[in-house]
């Protein structure tokens, strides 16, 4: 659901006019903590020997008219790889839609011993960075009726028709 | 309670606490609180810890150097300084600072944040009372949240230190354990002449000596560098150990770390007394490293660093990288990078 229309021309204002410090409100942690990472379908994925993961994210071919005519002449390549370490490999295979980003820090917090503000502080960023990238999507459980789900853990067993899917698009 | 030793301080810790030091100031804390806010300076400065996410908790620490005097910033300052100081010599009060005076300050600028919101304020001074070398006030106070702390000015240090408590008004009962936990261990100066700096889950000990010149905290990655006179010490902890010894040997990876070049050089292996092995580096400094150390010695000459000691251990307990090095006067302590390497407690 949109912003009401006042509400956007307030923060379009406050985006071009920064010293009049008005923005949406900054989501809460708690919130942002039970979102659950998912996996964008157009990207295939490999895991190597080491750990570490092999991404194939596919090139967006519609360019038009001029941009087809330039891949006839360059032949560019469908797709581009991308390569995560051990911990990235970790986290993105963790991206599947089941697991909340709070239960990916603790599993990653415990997986390469790290301190729980550290895990917390590199998995929220690695997956912003995949977010901006559109690699993947962010799920939020709520209720058919549409008050936040009382206890989230239960729900991640139930199947996807009941969750509300709220992912972004891929390439 | 300030007189406690180390040792007693180290039975007392739970295994799972946290161990915060910063600048002289150490305490312990319950499980997975983390150093969020901190100052540079030793004279003055503040600290802020605070609660796993899902808890309001936090822990504010204050200490002013009460024989500190602030650096004059005009002529007619420095003026009034030069005249005091060949006027007549002013004794000393014994009486020390006024700490009813500093802590209504504080407790002013609450209340301000109170009224701001709109609601009532109140706040309740104990009266002030003697613990060994402290002269201390205990204090509570309730209005846009909860706060119950203490100041106190402690005689060994000459430090006015003011630590409390904050949470949300509900959180009475969960504001007073940790209180009782804080003050119980909370100490205000170094013990045996070493500031325990503990943070992330980094524990170590420096000399007093030494000063806190930058500091680097990142996620995988704490970096702290400490100086003395000429003197350098660069303290490093790296995350993901068993991640990167894939790729690299301790030793390699060591040498690329280095802040001085090892090429030709060769690490003997050294045992550490937490059971670990470390490649170690000791050399005297390259000619061109002497003038780089003479410069940063601030015109004494006999303090700049003549030698280096260097080297890093892993820790497969807690999958980590240490990292020590110093560039030191032989003179003034040839032993300072065992002292400090075996005073880091990497594991429990």
């Amino acid at each position: 659901m949109g912003l009401p229309l006042t509400q956007r021309i307030k923060y379009g204002v406050g985006r071009y006019l920064p010293f009049l410090k008005i923005g949406p409100p900054k989501p809460e942690r708690k919130a942002v903590m039970t979102l659950r990472p998912c996996q964008n379908s157009a990207i295939t994925w490999e895991k190597q020997g080491d750990g570490s993961v092999l991404l194939h994210v596919p090139i967006n071919q519609n360019t038009g008219r001029l941009g087809a005519v330039m891949r006839k002449l360059l032949r560019p390549p469908k797709e581009r790889r991308v390569e995560l370490d051990e911990v990235g490999g970790f986290v993105w295979e963790l991206c599947n839609g089941q697991h909340t980003i709070e239960m990916i820090v603790q599993k990653t917090a415990k997986q390469f011993k790290m301190n729980r503000r550290e895990a917390e502080v590199s998995v929220t960023m690695f997956l912003q960075m995949l977010h901006e990238r559109n690699f993947i999507g962010f799920y939020k459980l709520v209720r058919r009726g549409g008050t936040p789900a009382a206890k989230d853990e239960s729900m991640a067993e139930k199947p996807e028709t009941e969750l509300t899917k709220n992912t972004s698009e891929g390439r | 309670m300030a007189s406690q030793s180390v040792s007693t301080l180290k039975q007392e810790e739970q295994p799972a606490a946290t161990v915060i030091g910063w600048q002289g100031i150490r305490c312990v804390l319950p499980p997975d609180w983390n150093l969020v806010s901190f100052s540079l300076e030793r004279d003055s400065g503040y600290l802020r810890v605070d609660a796993p996410a899902d808890s309001a908790l936090t822990v504010q620490i204050r200490w002013l150097d009460a024989g500190h005097t602030q650096e004059p910033n005009s002529i007619y300052g420095y003026l009034m300084r030069f005249l005091q100081k060949r006027g007549r010599s002013n004794p000393r009060s014994t009486a020390g600072p006024d700490l009813k005076a500093s802590l209504e300050k504080l407790l002013k600028e609450t209340e301000k944040h109170a009224r701001k919101e709109h609601v009532r304020f109140e706040c309740h001074l104990k009266p002030e009372h003697i613990e060994g070398e402290r002269r201390a006030i205990n204090f509570s106070w309730v209005g846009g949240g909860r706060g119950q702390g203490k100041i106190w000015h402690c005689t060994q240090c000459n430090r006015v230190v003011m630590a409390q408590v904050v949470g949300l008004t509900k959180d009475h009962a969960a504001i007073a354990s940790v209180a009782a936990k804080l003050f119980g261990t909370l100490q205000d100066h170094s013990i045996d002449g070493r500031d325990l700096w503990a943070l992330y889950d980094l524990q170590i000990e420096v000399p007093n000596t030494f000063r806190l010149k930058e500091q680097q905290l990142y996620s995988g990655h704490l970096k702290l560098v400490f100086g003395r006179s000429g003197e350098r010490l660069v303290v490093e902890r790296w995350g993901l150990a068993s991640t990167t010894l894939k790729r690299f040997t301790l030793d390699e990876w060591f040498r690329n770390q280095a802040l001085i070049g090892l090429k030709n050089r060769q690490s003997g292996p050294l045992e550490l007394p937490m059971g670990h092995e470390a490649v170690f580096y000791r050399f005297q400094l390259p000619i061109w490293n002497r003038i780089g150390a003479l410069k940063s010695a601030m015109g004494k000459p006999s303090c700049a660093a003549t030698h280096y000691a260097g080297g890093g251990w892993v820790c497969e307990a807690t999958n980590r990288i240490y990292i020590l090095q110093l560039f030191y006067n032989k003179r003034a302590d040839e032993d300072l990078w065992h002292e400090v390497a075996s005073r880091c407690r990497c594991h429990s």
